[in-house]
């Protein structure tokens, strides 16, 4: 019986080496693209477009280049200002909205809230591409083409559904026990919003809030077909870097690095509370 | 009480946000802080415009050039949009078809310049070309000119030239014992790739990338010069029967693979001109047949092959000639209220004065200028020195494409070598060198890449 349990946890162990071994090799495919990008980015365009070099003579100099301005064209700081204010916003207001939905969904479920569920899903059905010609015209009907407005409105629209979904999940897992007693000790609507739902659901609303982030701040086709004269995001921005005649994949690179960085910031600070938010609701 | 007050709180929540996203998007339409900077401060009244571009290097260099030899002599601001080829004409031909009025100049291709132009949507160029002396507009190169032009009208002024020439490693065919013949043959070519084809460098690179620009560039000038043609032509221009299943389009696509599989680059069915650029200059390919604005890469001052090419014409089989012809050009579409700063704009960018004082200050110097498209480019001292090694053979091929008259057949549509001046083209060739480059790859027989192809093509003019 004893030799038995020891070889079971033999056994176990060299599982979960093997496990273990195959998550960093996954890890490492994974990651490899992103580290050859950074990579890249130090070399001269001559190293990057010869044979692969592990080793070669850093420099800056691709870095200067992308974030040189010039009067007239799309700058890196003009990119990214835009980027920022129509990804603060359109996050801001589809919490804004999305919050009560998922309430009214979870917490005290409307008539047919599987209907208004799948409602909400069935928005994401419809390929962009299919839609673009007529939220084009409308867009140019309304006066909104090159504007920042226009992708506020449509990352809005587009992240609303999404956030929606996961905070019902989120919503869901909160013990309504507390909120009966919650309701026992006088508490409205505000009450329980603020003092139970809120704090308990604060991880879930931050990862809620970062997925909006990234996938707004990564959008380029409605950014590029609506937006490509004013008001272009780091997208956009990136692509200015790329040459039908001639080498730009170091160029290229730097942007890449340069445009993934405000991300990857914000991931490595929500780290924590989304990675609580993402093991209690949603995607668990 | 209270509920009218939390009401209230809602309604300032959302009147707040409203605001601020008026306030950001007012923001960037107004004071022109969106994706271009000053976008419509408009100068000290002279007005400003908005460009959109093509993302080549000539082009870049003119963007930064323009507030010092542009505005600020005119005043007028130009705000440009810089985006890939795919895109470019995507947002163009809506933004110029629909009415977007979002450009008040747009770059566009030789392919859709007279398309355009005869559908009604741009403005005619030529009096204001002809009327302008100093622009002199007999300096275009005439070909050029031509592939820009429908019914004697100018709809698009070239900033910009190629056609296609073949490059080859002088000093390998030497150690090979193989002279290039001054006018080639396909036939020739193909010798020549398979004799200096080795494992560690190839023969030829030729484009295998699927896309009516990228394969479907190279592979027309060789079905035009074997006598083949995607479509016959009726009597008055117009699509008559698809001809992709004719001997004479079977026997330049199988030889055309051929090549490929026996003497071409690795990795053929995803390259285009870069991918071939950088095999090139890696020293991992012996011959190229490709754009001759490579030549100025080929030459730069950081090349590990500079001073070792030599440039032949294109290969030739049943006609004369059979190099491409391809300009990046600036038009005025009939949507824009600045017609007359867009002229002036346009006489700036592609008129003689530009080419002359860009040389000097742009990073690639004088061999960097943009190529092809006025004769006085080739007149230029510093360029002739600067470019000695491909300038004259870049001036014949681009004199020499037979812009009117490609093959051996009418062609259908506005004239066109490396495609055919229909607006169905472009799907039609992104289709086929689908079927082309899976043929490229091996997953694809050459009977099945064909039936598939001519299927596609049949559709048109039904």
């Amino acid at each position: 019986m004893r030799g038995r349990t020891h070889l079971a946890v033999g056994e176990r162990r060299w599982v979960h080496g093997a496990f273990g071994l195959m998550a960093w090799i996954v890890g490492l495919v994974y990651f490899f693209p992103v580290f050859w990008m950074v990579l890249n980015s130090f070399k001269s365009e001559q190293d990057a477009n010869t044979s692969p070099k592990l080793f070669f003579h850093p420099t800056l100099d691709r870095y200067k280049d992308v974030t040189k301005s010039a009067t007239g064209l799309l700058s890196f700081g003009e990119a990214f200002t835009n980027s920022a204010v129509v990804v603060i916003v359109s996050t801001i207001i589809v919490l804004a909205l999305a919050i009560p939905a998922a309430y009214a969904l979870a917490i005290r479920p409307v008539h047919k809230w599987r209907d208004v569920l799948f409602f909400f899903i069935s928005t994401k059905f419809l390929p962009v591409v299919a839609a673009i010609l007529p939220v084009w015209i409308l867009a140019r009907n309304l006066g909104l083409l090159n504007t920042r407005n226009v992708l506020i409105i449509l990352y809005t629209g587009l992240n609303l559904p999404l956030a929606v979904w996961m905070l019902r999940s989120f919503f869901r897992e909160i013990p309504r026990e507390l909120i009966e007693a919650a309701e026992i000790d006088g508490a409205g609507l505000k009450g329980q919003l603020t003092s139970i739902i809120l704090p308990m659901a604060a991880p879930g609303i931050a990862a809620t809030a970062l997925l909006c982030v990234i996938f707004a701040w990564n959008e380029f086709f409605y950014a590029v077909q609506l937006n490509p004269v004013k008001g272009s995001t780091v997208p956009i921005w990136v692509t200015t870097n790329i040459s039908t005649r001639g080498d730009f994949l170091a160029k290229l690179s730097a942007a890449s690095v340069l445009a993934c960085i405000p991300v990857v910031l914000a991931g490595w600070i929500a780290q924590k509370r989304m990675i609580r938010g993402l093991a209690m609701g949603a995607i668990k | 009480m209270r509920r009218i007050l939390r009401l209230g709180s809602a309604v300032a929540l959302f009147a707040v946000i409203g605001a601020v996203a008026t306030g950001c998007g007012g923001g960037s339409k107004g004071s022109g802080s969106g994706g271009t900077s000053g976008s419509s401060g408009g100068g000290s009244g002279g007005g400003s415009l908005n460009v959109a571009i093509v993302d080549n290097p000539q082009m870049k260099d003119i963007a930064s050039l323009t507030p010092s030899l542009f505005t600020a002599k005119t005043h007028i601001k130009v705000n440009y949009t810089v985006l890939d080829e795919g895109t470019l004409r995507e947002v163009t031909t809506r933004d110029v078809a629909a009415g977007g009025r979002q450009f008040d100049v747009a770059m566009i291709g030789m392919y859709e310049a007279p398309q355009f132009g005869k559908n009604g949507s741009l403005v005619d160029l030529t009096p204001q070309a002809s009327s302008d002396t100093a622009y002199n507009l007999g300096d275009l190169i005439p070909s050029v000119k031509n592939g820009l032009s429908a019914d004697g009208k100018l709809y698009a002024a070239p900033f910009y030239g190629e056609s296609s020439f073949l490059m080859y490693r002088k000093d390998v065919l030497k150690a090979a014992g193989v002279t290039m013949p001054a006018h080639p043959t396909w036939p020739q070519v193909a010798a020549i790739a398979r004799k200096v084809n080795k494992p560690n460098m190839a023969g030829i690179c030729l484009r295998g990338k699927p896309g009516w620009g990228d394969l479907g560039a190279s592979l027309t000038t060789v079905l035009n010069t074997f006598g083949a043609t995607w479509w016959s032509a009726k009597p008055d221009g117009t699509v008559d029967k698809a001809q992709v299943d004719q001997p004479a389009f079977k026997q330049a696509l199988q030889f055309y693979v051929s090549l490929i599989h026996d003497a071409g680059e690795k990795d053929a069915a995803n390259s285009s001109f870069n991918e071939c650029l950088s095999q090139y200059k890696d020293g991992k390919v012996a011959m190229w047949y490709d754009a001759t604005v490579a030549a100025s890469n080929l030459e730069a001052s950081d090349s590990a092959v500079k001073g070792k090419s030599g440039y032949a014409p294109a290969p030739v089989v049943k006609t004369p000639a059979s190099g491409w012809l391809w300009s990046w050009a600036l038009a005025i579409p009939k949507t824009t209220s600045k017609e007359a700063l867009a002229w002036k704009y346009i006489a700036f960018a592609t008129g003689p004065q530009y080419l002359k004082e860009a040389g000097a200050k742009i990073a690639g110097g004088w061999a960097a200028i943009p190529p092809g498209t006025r004769k006085s480019t080739y007149e230029i001292p510093q360029y002739k020195k600067a470019a000695a090694a491909f300038a004259q053979p870049t001036l014949t091929a681009m004199s020499e494409a037979p812009i009117n008259n490609p093959g051996t057949t009418k062609r259908p549509g506005v004239p066109g070598v490396q495609y055919v001046g229909i607006p169905q083209f472009q799907d039609v060739g992104n289709q086929c060198t689908q079927e082309f480059s899976a043929l490229i790859a091996g997953r694809e027989s050459i009977d099945n890449a064909l039936k598939n192809c001519q299927q596609v093509a049949s559709q048109v003019g039904q």
